[in-house]
């Protein structure tokens, strides 16, 4: 599945609570969705390809990925 | 528009070392850093070098040594423990004021330091440099752009920079931890060791760690490797590795980050730009640490491209004799250790007991002046024909 057909169709949703800006998920995103914009974690829809490899990787399970069930895909 | 020599990406230690050495060969540095405070939030286990290696890059000072480390002790999955005392051999650091000491002494030196400044950004190479974008957090992220001789890519584990400028990818899964730390009241320091305790209920695939810091604190962590679909986080982990040997402890604090552990970069440079510090995979892959490598990296990186900029030449192969430098002072060493860390991360816990023994027999030994490899691995392959096996494959 290409890049392109997956694209907008997913996000990362950031429990501020538990998340300890530590920036792990941002070194291995492989599609440099996430980035810490100062001290706040954000996430390019547009480019997150849902791999949940972030989600795994978080050391305090402060990422959760959602999948958008609206548009059908291209 | 405004021109500077050299832009600097990250007030790191390898930033802010960079920024400083070649501000004292006179040029215009600019040093930016995305965050509001320099060295905040701390991510890092804040064990470094000997006074006298610290000494080398920054004077000593009491606000950011937290104490000296005088040996270490290594304990298997069986109870195996190795003990090493080597008085000194290591310094505590509170890494927030150390990194501020670091860039402090990069502004004294005449470089200027912009925290807030997050660039987005760095354009193509052309004759006169390439121009660096950024958003300037502190004014309503007012666009700011800056043409540069030099860009040095200091940003650490997580680096755009490098992946901008074509240098490196994300980290494979495989090469980075998934790590965190406590800070915990209640441990006493004693003879201030560091402890390392390794086995795969404890820390799957990575190592668990208690750095004594000062008044009764420590930093304890672990950082494991993240596999399969549901894994239990590395808090988890933690958690159970603390509540088992200091439950009378209080969390003080939680740090938490990527442990990176990848091998050399095909190439640390590219026309008018660099990359230095864990940036370029300067770490140490087997156990972690880079502050020092980060220091050495940018000592390198200060002396050689300041010659480059005063020849005027910032191409790729004039800058290469960086890199061959860096190579020749730590990355060859890296890259055996980087075979190391394959072969330990596939090693079950008898087998890490078995090593475990080993370099306690060849601590004894070397204490006796004389390590016996032929008789460990005489007994290695008696004991674990199958890690031989590994090992020849992998180190060889």
């Amino acid at each position: 599945m290409s890049t392109s057909t997956r694209a907008g169709r997913y996000h990362i949703e950031v429990d501020q609570k538990t998340c300890i800006d530590c920036a792990g998920c941002v070194s291995i995103c492989p599609t440099r969705a996430l980035d810490m914009i100062q001290l706040d974690l954000t996430c390019q829809d547009e480019a997150c390809i849902g791999c949940d490899l972030c989600t795994r990787f978080c050391p305090v399970r402060a990422l959760t990925l959602e999948e958008r069930s609206g548009p059908v895909r291209a | 528009m405004r021109t500077v020599d050299v832009f600097v990406i990250g007030a790191g230690p390898a930033g802010s070392y960079a920024a400083c050495a070649l501000a004292r060969q006179g040029y215009e540095v600019l040093l930016a850093e995305k965050r509001p405070q320099v060295g905040v939030p701390v991510r890092c286990g804040e064990a470094a070098g000997s006074f006298d290696e610290l000494r080398h890059f920054l004077p000593l000072a009491d606000e950011w040594i937290a104490g000296s480390i005088n040996g270490a002790r290594l304990f298997g999955p069986g109870g195996t423990v190795v003990a090493r005392r080597i008085p000194g051999v290591g310094t505590q650091l509170h890494r927030d004021k150390f990194d501020q000491a670091l860039a402090r002494q990069a502004v004294e030196a005449g470089a200027e330091l912009r925290t807030g400044l997050h660039v987005t950004a760095i354009g193509p190479f052309e004759a006169d440099g390439r121009i660096v974008s950024a958003l300037d957090r502190t004014r309503n992220d007012a666009p700011v752009t800056v043409r540069a001789r030099l860009v040095l890519g200091c940003d650490g584990v997580e680096s755009f920079a490098g992946q901008w400028l074509g240098l490196r990818k994300p980290w494979p899964i495989g090469d980075v931890h998934s790590a965190v730390q406590y800070v915990l009241d209640k441990i006493p320091a004693g003879e201030r060791f560091i402890d390392l305790y390794a086995g795969l209920d404890v820390a799957p695939g990575g190592y668990a760690w208690v750095f004594p810091k000062d008044c009764d604190t420590a930093n304890v962590g672990l950082g494991i490797h993240v596999k399969g679909k549901n894994p239990k986080s590395a808090r988890a982990w933690l958690d159970e590795f603390v509540a088992a040997r200091f439950p009378q402890s209080n969390i003080l604090a939680v740090v938490g980050g990527s442990v990176s552990g990848g091998h050399s970069l095909r190439s640390l440079v590219t026309d008018g730009a660099a990359l230095v510090g864990e940036a370029g995979h300067t770490n140490n892959p087997f156990s972690g640490g880079g502050i020092m490598n980060a220091l050495e990296s940018a000592e390198e990186a200060g002396d050689e491209l300041g010659q480059a900029l005063r020849e005027g030449n910032v191409t790729a192969a004039r800058l290469g004799a960086y890199q061959q430098r860096w190579h020749k002072r730590v990355g060859r060493t890296n890259d055996l250790f980087y075979k190391l860390r394959k072969l330990f991360f596939t090693m079950n816990d008898s087998e890490i007991d078995w090593a475990v023994e080993s370099l306690a027999k060849a601590c004894d030994n070397v204490e006796q002046s004389s390590v016996d490899y032929t008789g460990i691995f005489k007994l290695a392959f008696a004991m674990h024909p199958k890690l031989v096996v590994k090992a020849t494959r992998m180190l060889w």
